[in-house]
């Protein structure tokens, strides 16, 4: 039996893609796989020696994940492997692994995320409507950005307003916080920016956007 | 629960120093694609963190029945049964809310906003499809897997594996095709 050509590979359409290569590019930020490698040097899987890392210090950081936390006490708990997990050597040998021999988890293992962020993926193919949506943050955010880009800072914080009156749950908060401090920079509103940018990067240290809104904030000093 | 699951790093696994290197190998080549996996099956940043993080702890309680060579194949067999265990993540990001916690590789900064506008749409066309589908279609498309490796991973005949993938690639295409098609449509306002 012969694979398809992959659309990534050139299968698929422009659009498809780009689509595709965006989901292929994403990497987890430096800051997060630090938290994942102190995790398991907690654990004990990983050594220290290569980042330095304290034990006492990769503790603290691991029970600050919090959902991390959760899964080690569940972890702990859990009975002995079931015997299905002692796979004959030959199964887990065989390249590549067979399924039955991959580890099955106790259903106490199973990661459980804080509820607030808990919720059903969207199972439905777009609606026209929900489509419609999209377009119309995509056009309104687009509209921001250009009257950034023309110095029409007004311009861009009505635009931006309008959004979040429209879309209070959109898809794009990040861009559109990102923007709007951006916005008042331009406009001179610098005290304005200052704070919403330092709010912005106490909730959100991680972010991509980090780099970016600093030199906002740096340029408005 | 008693105290040593109050105190859970009084229980680490022993692992050698040549286990240790193997595993800190594993971690170093393995680690970014097998989070973004579980991202592609519908985790947050935070829940993949975590659930790599198993995946790794799996593997090192296992590591003797991981034949040399077959490091992804366990991390990734692990991190698709981890997902189908883990509840599904919202799509939807509050305003001033959730960020992921994530790069676009390679992008510099001024590109991310579009970088992030094309995942977030990418994203919205991935959760179209079902979770069988879903599944087959990230480790073809996503992750180069072949349909052989696939059927073993998942779990299935061949043949299902390859009629999953017809009909996955089928659904992303048409989900695809009609955000497309609704974005290129003249905005009304």
């Amino acid at each position: 039996m012969t694979d398809p050509e992959r659309l990534l590979n050139g299968a698929g359409s422009d659009f498809e893609r780009e689509l595709l290569g965006s989901l292929a590019n994403e990497q987890p930020s430096p800051s997060l796989s630090r938290r994942m490698r102190q995790g398991l040097v907690a654990l004990g899987v990983l050594t220290s020696a290569k980042t330095g890392v304290a034990a006492a210090v990769a503790v603290v950081a691991l029970l600050s994940v919090g959902v991390g936390s959760v899964w080690i006490t569940q972890h702990r708990a859990v009975p002995p492997a079931p015997a299905a997990l002692s796979a004959p050597a030959r199964a887990v040998t065989a390249p590549p692994l067979p399924a039955s021999a991959a580890p099955t988890l106790p259903t106490t293992v199973a990661v459980e995320p804080a509820p607030a962020v808990v919720a059903a993926r969207p199972s439905a193919a777009p609606t026209p409507s929900a489509a419609g949506d999209l377009r119309e943050q995509i056009a309104w955010l687009d509209r921001a950005r250009a009257a950034v880009r023309r110095g029409d800072s007004r311009g861009a914080l009505s635009e931006l307003a309008q959004y979040r009156a429209k879309f209070p749950r959109g898809e794009f908060a990040q861009e559109v916080t990102v923007l709007k401090i951006e916005a008042l920079v331009q406009d001179g509103q610098v005290a304005a920016a200052s704070s919403l940018g330092k709010k912005f990067l106490a909730s959100h240290p991680e972010s991509p956007h980090v780099e970016r809104i600093e030199r906002l904030l740096g340029t408005a000093r | 629960m008693s105290n040593a699951y109050a105190l859970p790093f009084a229980e680490k696994p022993r692992v050698t120093e040549r286990a240790g290197e193997r595993l800190e190998q594993m971690f170093r080549d393995h680690h970014p694609r097998v989070w973004r996996t579980l991202r592609r099956f519908g985790l947050t940043p935070e829940a993949a963190a975590d659930a790599t993080q198993q995946a790794f702890l799996i593997a090192a309680e296992r590591l003797d029945d991981i034949r040399a060579g077959s490091e992804r194949a366990f991390l990734f067999g692990t991190a698709l049964r981890l997902a189908r265990g883990a509840h599904r993540s919202a799509r939807r990001f509050d305003l001033d809310g959730s960020m992921d916690d994530h790069l676009i590789a390679g992008k510099p900064p001024d590109d991310l906003l579009d970088q992030q506008r094309k995942l977030t749409l990418a994203e919205r066309v991935l959760a179209t499809l079902d979770q069988d589908l879903l599944e087959v279609f990230v480790l073809f498309e996503l992750e180069g897997m072949t349909t052989p490796e696939i059927a073993a991973l998942v779990g299935v005949p061949l043949g299902t594996a390859a009629s999953r993938l017809r009909r996955a690639r089928e659904a992303f295409r048409e989900a695809a095709s009609k955000l497309e098609r609704s974005l290129r449509r003249p905005e009304a306002r």
